[in-house]
């Protein structure tokens, strides 16, 4: 006669997935309120990111792509904070622009925690430059590879580009240094590397959501020089910039969120153990029992 | 006519488009006829289907204001949450077509901090933004607890390179790395989930890449020919 | 005549010789009859899918995506709606198509009034069968979760280009007990897709699967020629793997010159 009584291992292939939903949910917010802080390296996508922005001339013009919503803003903008503070700590002349509706707004916030606040000394139109949002996608990039002015006449605060110090010797994308990409979606990295870097030949560096490393890992080295991949991309460049700078010790919040990351990644990889031993138990269990 | 003038209007700018395409566009090089023609296409037509969109908010926001009034007024099942919906949709349309409280006009800047929009940016959408996204690490979580079963050796090797890149992808990953002896190396879990991430994984998104641009050339070439039913079923 | 330099030969090469194959492929077929399909259980599985959902009395949910009618996707996917609303229309199931996109709600109303008029079931059409919700990402996905939710569709149609959203639909059609079938050629969804749905179309199947479910012979002709195209592909991969490996490691100047000819003609 079969069997038909399901054991407790076996129940565990069978937990309900809010139990799974809070169990995630205390465990992370415990490690959100301890916020360990584990050291980070960067890896060999997130190092010549690091080597390139280290490598700039003062003065030099890097066109930032903020190209992110606020739904990714949580993984973009630590990678994003990161490598503003990285750019002014060099002396580079960072411009804004970018092709999301919401990139306007993601400027504020970058403005408001890291140019305001690490960098207050520092003058918009002379040590950087915000132009702003224009839709288009790729209709943009193609147009600033032939004049900046067909897309912008000022910047956001209304100073018209001819006025502006950090823009004098640059008029086209092909002028720029470099093109930093940061992108949660389309249009964003792939068309920057497609329509902005190929063509011209200035190097493209990239961040992007951890979901989307993958597909842009596709174009590295050739033509993407560097990517900084989800939140431990971010970590590995808030550690790489933390090593070059201590004196200034900028905030880490990639870094902080590792931990409440580890947590979620330990309790899913538990749950996919149990599921799968009670899974086998029911396999053995069918496979061992006889016709009744 | 119903069907053949838009079929003609598709091919006619299909074709321009593919042309287009095939033109390099020389920043330094002296523009021709042909040429500023191409160019002329390429820089114009995306802006063209972008100002079309922009009328189409007209349509959806009439077919969405008509479907939830039609609810609304007949008490139909959730009818509360039509009310929710168009007063929301109101309410943000008014505050920012008429910019409450930030500069004034047509061009008056609706990021500027004291604009009601950007409070309502920043005090809704935002955080609303971020929670849906957030449900994702749930939703992940069960999606992986009830897919993840070893039901086959294919199934077997997926879950064995989740569990990979779910360890090597955090700071637990590289200490239980740094446990190993050199002569190990090889061994270390973040070594091994990159390279799953950067050589099978990437051999494989390249190959469907390829196939994809091969689909998308045949099912092009028959929207330009009139060929596909994507304006038509066939039973 | 300068613009003939100004032209990507490379790319007008492989572009001629991509439509002479399918040209080629639909030839065979006129002489020789259909041919032998691979069998795509997701394809397979759509009467099924639409069946069960008609005799649970449940309607199946259609979503084309979170793009607009400029992306091709959307327009594979509108393909494969046509159908699915003639199978609809067929068994008396309703359907439901929420979309992000005013111009692909024009677009499916038309597709589905097409469709259900080929089926001999025009009165059964209501234009709000196809709604617009919000052009917002999660928006949306808030949106189609509650109707998920509230409607228990027994048939889940997730087909067309989609973004983060993409897991927050299939595990809310999952959790309502759905049957799903997914199609998408967005790399980075397709593991989301995969772990929550029943059956996923990857990439060229979904574009393949208007071709696959009308059965008409001259777009599986069509897809005799893609698998031409692919088969030149794969052998330039291997001999140019070969060439560069070899050129780089011996001083062969021939091999060297072979390389850079293919890189000339491959590169754009």
């Amino acid at each position: 006669m079969t069997d038909a009584r399901v054991s407790w291992v076996e129940r565990l292939g069978l937990i309900d997935r809010r139990w799974l939903y809070l169990v995630l949910l205390i465990s992370v917010a415990v490690a959100v309120v301890v916020r360990p802080l584990f050291p980070d390296t960067p890896s060999t996508f997130v190092q010549p990111v690091v080597d390139r922005i280290e490598r700039l001339e003062p003065g030099s013009p890097v066109l930032i792509s903020l190209d992110y919503s606020p739904a990714a803003a949580p993984e973009i903008e630590p990678m994003a904070f990161a490598m503003v503070r990285h750019l002014l700590m060099r002396g580079a002349h960072p411009v804004f622009i970018s092709l999301f509706p919401e990139g306007s707004a993601m400027f504020q916030r970058l403005h408001a925690e890291v140019l305001a606040t690490d960098f207050g000394d520092l003058e918009a139109g002379r040590h950087w430059t915000n132009l702003g949002y224009k839709a288009g996608g790729r209709m943009v990039i193609n147009a600033l590879r032939q004049d900046l002015s067909a897309m912008y006449h000022a910047d956001m605060d209304g100073r018209p580009l001819a006025d502006l110090p950090g823009l004098a010797d640059c008029s086209r994308l092909g002028d720029f240094s470099l093109i930093v990409a940061l992108t949660s979606g389309t249009p964003g990295l792939k068309e920057w590397i497609l329509y902005g870097g190929d063509p011209t030949g200035v190097p493209v560096v990239g961040g992007c959501t951890g979901i989307g490393t993958p597909e842009y890992l596709a174009y590295f080295p050739g033509q993407l020089r560097g990517l900084v991949g989800g939140l431990k991309g971010a970590s590995e460049y808030e550690a790489a910039l933390a090593s070059l700078f201590p004196e200034r010790a900028f905030p880490r919040r990639a870094g902080r969120v590792m931990g409440p990351q580890t947590v979620a990644h330990v309790v899913i990889l538990i749950f996919l153990v149990l599921g799968n031993v009670a899974y086998l138990r029911g396999r053995r269990r069918e496979g061992g029992g006889g016709a009744a | 006519m119903r069907r053949l003038m838009p079929q003609i209007i598709t091919t006619v700018v299909g074709v321009l488009l593919v042309l287009t395409a095939l033109m390099a566009r020389p920043e330094d090089a002296p523009t021709g006829g042909r040429l500023a023609f191409f160019d002329f296409i390429d820089r114009n037509f995306s802006v063209w289907f972008n100002i079309l969109a922009v009328f189409a908010f007209i349509l959806g926001g009439a077919s969405l204001m008509k479907s939830h009034l039609i609810k609304i007024v007949g008490r139909r099942s959730d009818w509360p949450y039509s009310v929710v919906t168009l007063v929301s949709f109101l309410v943000v349309l008014v505050v920012g077509l008429a910019k409450l409280g930030g500069p004034p006009g047509l061009t008056g800047d609706v990021t500027h901090p004291e604009a009601w929009l950007q409070t309502v940016f920043n005090g809704l959408y935002d955080p609303l933004m971020a929670s849906l996204y957030s449900l994702l690490a749930f939703f992940v979580a069960s999606a992986a607890y009830r897919a993840f079963r070893m039901r086959s050796l294919e199934a077997s090797i997926l879950l064995g390179s989740a569990f990979v890149v779910l360890l090597g992808r955090t700071p637990l990953g590289t200490w239980l790395s740094n446990l190993l002896p050199p002569s190990l190396a090889f061994l270390r879990i973040d070594a091994i989930s990159m390279w799953i991430i950067r050589v099978p994984n990437v051999a494989g998104q390249r190959a469907v890449l390829m196939g994809i641009a091969v689909g998308v050339v045949a099912l092009t070439w028959s929207v330009l020919t009139g060929r596909s039913r994507s304006r038509g079923g066939q039973a | 005549m300068n613009w003939l330099t100004s032209i990507h030969w490379n790319l007008v090469l492989w572009l001629g010789g991509a439509l002479g194959a399918m040209a080629w492929g639909i030839r065979q077929v006129r002489r020789n009859g259909p041919p032998r399909l691979r069998r795509i259980a997701g394809l397979e599985a759509v009467d099924d899918a639409v069946g069960r959902a008609t005799e649970e009395g449940r309607p199946v949910l259609y979503v084309a995506g979170t793009q607009d009618l400029d992306d091709v996707q959307t327009v594979a996917s509108l393909g494969i709606l046509g159908s699915v609303g003639a199978r609809a229309a067929r068994y008396g199931c309703e359907l439901i198509m929420p979309t992000d996109r005013s111009l692909v709600m024009a677009a499916g109303r038309e597709v589905l009034r097409e469709s259900y008029t080929r089926a001999g079931r025009p009165d059964d059409f209501v234009a709000d069968m196809v709604s617009y919700v919000s052009d917002d990402q999660f928006g949306f996905a808030a949106r189609v979760d509650g109707l998920i939710a509230r409607r228990r569709p027994g048939a889940v149609f997730l087909q067309g280009a989609f973004y983060a959203e993409s897991l927050l639909l299939a595990e809310a059609g999952a959790q309502a007990g759905a049957v799903q079938v997914a199609g998408t050629a967005m790399n980075h969804q397709l593991p989301f897709l995969v772990a929550a749905c029943d059956h996923v179309l990857i990439g060229e199947e979904f574009f393949a699967a208007e071709a696959y479910l009308s059965r008409d012979p001259d777009r599986l002709g069509s897809l005799q020629g893609q698998d031409l195209v692919k088969d030149a592909v794969i052998v330039v991969l291997v001999v140019g793997a070969c060439l560069v490996t070899l050129a780089d490691i011996t001083s062969w100047g021939w091999l060297a010159n072979a390389r850079d000819l293919l890189l000339k003609v491959v590169q754009p």
